[in-house]
């Protein structure tokens, strides 16, 4: 079981100002560093009542330089522009992260592809022709791609005498990774099996149920096999709201009032259909919010019984603070990750028993 | 006063001297802390796109970096090639840099050139002009209100907001790049009340002229020119290649690695041309050494009361900033650092 941290989506929650929040995100990412997570996470979303961050690529890049080992995870929504664009910045970003960033593309809201003049129909197409182009130019040679929304390069070469002949491009710097290990952040079954038919990894987001989660992880695994790819060694990674107390009223009292926003937020940009009414009817199946105890157990649920093998935590919410969040982090840290990283030893070794 | 930034990083690994980008780009970030301690202004990044080389395409994301490295240095685009890009997404970028700095973001931004980027793209390079116009006008909105519309030849957007909302009010400052056929762009310049940066071949004659376009066009704009120049809203730079050394002597050994890159760029890029309108490149050596003469030349190179003489001159000619272009591909960084040791201990004060 791997651990990542995050996505920060770093909207205003009417207390913090927007300079804090994203300090308090850099200093959380180098904590999560030398507690042991394997990953941060940076989200992307454009044009938010929240007033989100809407450059991952930036942002991330701020995370990479104060951290030396966890890989930096980018959110990024490739429909919305010219592939290239992205291309570029991921370049660059794993060059000043030294080789350690991945992406986790998104298809976007509808708020988002109306914001960009995108049309709704177009968003499928869109989606796996950005991604054809992302992959071609971080490809190690030069490369044309002729495509149903972009023509690459343009075919503006007549009548420019410096450009003749010209009919290939190649996008510099290459990323410092061989490849860069591109996720599918996507909840329609589209997503699913274009993750499989890639060969990518699948993100479950927050939004998925447990029963959506496994659900969806094994129409992967069935499309993967049927792709006639291997399963051993992939990567099932599920983004979960997740935070830890002292007890399970603690936990829940500190978060329930930012969880709640989110999620009324989500439901205002169309991602989820119903008004979240309650925190019990949202949370079941869904969150991961309680004492270690129950943190550890859910965990293993959705080890075994959802085939998840890299849970995303997200733990900073409105309105808990960074010293509360800070310390959650820290607990984690210390008293769950080392039952998973440890646990073939007796509970007596690897349970941390007091705070 | 004058101000000093230092130019221009672009993470390039050439035929001179290749290396790989990682080292690069660890480079820029020490670079920049070394700067912030030496008391600089600002740092400026460079942008082409599709160069064999690797120069940097996304400035703004290298800011991302520079911002979490440092404290008060301000760090500064020069210049993001505007028209080749996606306005939006260009604002909410420079808007995410400049809260992660603290509002230490500058942001310069010109045409660009090469033929090849636009095709690259998918664009056209006569639509320069318009695009940067219709995209200096998005900015502005993007930047400094809530939700805003715009409907141009090359852009439509329909009551968005984007976020977060830069730090610094109403936005971070705006320099205006220009060619050395500086005119369109100063007087586009005046008119959005932005600053300028022309580039290292124009003389302090040519300055002085650029600084008058400007403030004719910002008068006749409704802007308070005064004002926009006393609080340096709205600088008048200049990017002047530049190199300081002991002695004399031991400054001139810099031009070697000038004439390289120079030549390099110039022959590779192809945007010479010759009497007949053809390009030129490395197979007609002789146009393109001299072309490469006619810039070396200019530069600011030798002993600090050399270069003090030599900036004196922009500095009468209304000129406020200076952009010190020292980052020669090629140069060692113990050279480097020498340089801008010197920069900032003895021609920076006299400037104060």
């Amino acid at each position: 079981m791997r651990f990542g941290l995050g996505p920060y989506e770093l909207g205003a929650d009417g207390s913090t100002p927007p300079v804090e929040s994203y300090e308090q995100m850099l200093e959380q990412a180098g904590h999560a560093e030398e507690l042991g997570f394997d990953s941060v996470w940076v989200g992307e979303n454009h044009f938010t009542a929240e007033g989100a961050c809407s450059s991952s690529e930036t942002a991330a890049a701020a995370v990479a330089v104060r951290t030396n080992a966890v890989r930096v995870g980018v959110f990024s929504t490739v429909t919305l522009t010219n592939p290239l664009y992205i291309a570029e910045d991921v370049a660059v970003l794993d060059s000043i992260a030294n080789g350690r960033v991945i992406v986790a593309a998104q298809k976007g809201t509808a708020e988002e592809l109306r914001g960009c003049n995108v049309k709704a129909e177009d968003a499928e197409s869109r989606f796996v022709e950005a991604l054809q182009v992302m992959m071609k130019a971080w490809g190690p040679t030069s490369f044309a791609h002729a495509g149903q929304h972009w023509k690459l390069p343009g075919k503006n070469l007549k009548g420019n005498p410096f450009a003749e002949g010209v009919n290939e491009i190649n996008v510099t710097p290459k990323p410092a990774q061989l490849v860069v290990p591109l996720w599918i952040a996507a909840r329609d079954r589209a997503g699913v099996e274009q993750a499989a038919r890639f060969g990518f990894s699948w993100v479950a987001s927050p939004l998925d149920t447990f029963a959506e989660v496994k659900a969806k992880n094994e129409l992967y695994r069935k499309t993967l096999l049927a792709s006639g790819r291997m399963v051993e060694g992939v990567l099932f990674p599920a983004v979960r709201e997740l935070y830890i107390g002292e007890s399970m009223k603690e936990a829940r009292s500190d978060v329930e009032q930012g969880v709640m926003s989110l999620y009324q937020s989500y439901h205002r940009r169309g991602l989820l259909a119903e008004a979240p009414t309650s925190f019990e009817a949202l949370a079941r199946d869904r969150f991961i919010i309680g004492d270690v105890d129950h943190v550890a157990h859910e965990i293993q649920r959705y080890q075994r019984e959802a085939g998840v093998n890299y849970i995303i935590c997200r733990m900073s919410f409105a309105g808990v603070g960074h010293s509360k969040t800070m310390a959650a982090i820290k607990f984690f840290g210390q008293a769950v990750v080392p039952e998973f990283r440890m646990a073939a030893f007796p509970s007596e070794i690897r349970k941390r028993t007091r705070l | 006063m004058m101000e000093f930034g230092l130019g221009l990083w672009g993470m390039q690994a050439t035929r001179m001297a290749p290396r790989h980008h990682v080292n690069l780009y660890r480079e820029m970030i020490e670079d920049c802390q070394y700067a912030e301690e030496l008391g600089f202004h600002s740092l400026w990044l460079t942008e082409h796109h599709f160069w064999y080389d690797g120069y940097c395409p996304s400035l703004i994301v290298g800011l991302g970096a520079l911002a979490a490295a440092t404290t008060r240095i301000k760090i500064a685009t020069g210049v993001v090639l505007l028209p080749m890009h996606d306005p939006v997404r260009v604002a909410e970028q420079a808007a995410v840099a400049d809260v992660l700095s603290n509002g230490r973001a500058l942001y310069g931004f010109a045409n660009g050139y090469r033929d090849v980027e636009f095709d690259g793209f998918g664009l056209r390079r006569k639509d320069r002009g318009a695009r940067l116009t219709e995209q200096f006008g998005i900015l502005k909105q993007a930047w400094t209100k809530d939700r805003f519309s715009f409907a141009g030849k090359h852009f439509n957007y329909t009551d968005l907001s984007i976020t977060p909302k830069p730090l610094q009010k109403p936005h971070p400052p705006v320099f205006v790049g220009t060619s050395p056929l500086y005119g369109p762009a100063v007087q586009r310049a005046g008119k959005f009340g932005f600053g300028i940066l022309v580039p290292p071949t124009l003389s302090p004659d040519q300055c002085h002229d650029a600084v008058r376009i400007w403030e004719k066009a910002a008068r006749e704009a409704g802007h308070d020119v005064e004002m926009l120049r006393k609080e340096k809203i709205a600088p008048m730079g200049v990017c002047y290649d530049l190199w300081v050394d002991e002695t004399n002597h031991k400054a001139e050994g810099i031009m070697p690695n000038l004439r390289y890159l120079y030549r390099e760029q110039l022959g590779g890029w192809r945007f010479l041309v010759d009497a007949e309108g053809k390009a030129v490149a490395f197979d007609r050596p002789d146009i393109l050494n001299s072309a490469v003469e006619s810039v070396v030349t200019t530069a600011a190179i030798g002993s600090p009361s050399k270069v003090i003489r030599m900036l004196r001159k922009y500095e009468e000619a209304g000129i406020d900033f200076f952009c010190a272009r020292v980052r020669w591909d090629s140069t060692p960084r113990v050279d480097l650092h020498r340089c801008i040791r010197l920069l900032a201990k003895e021609v920076m004060p006299a400037f104060a």
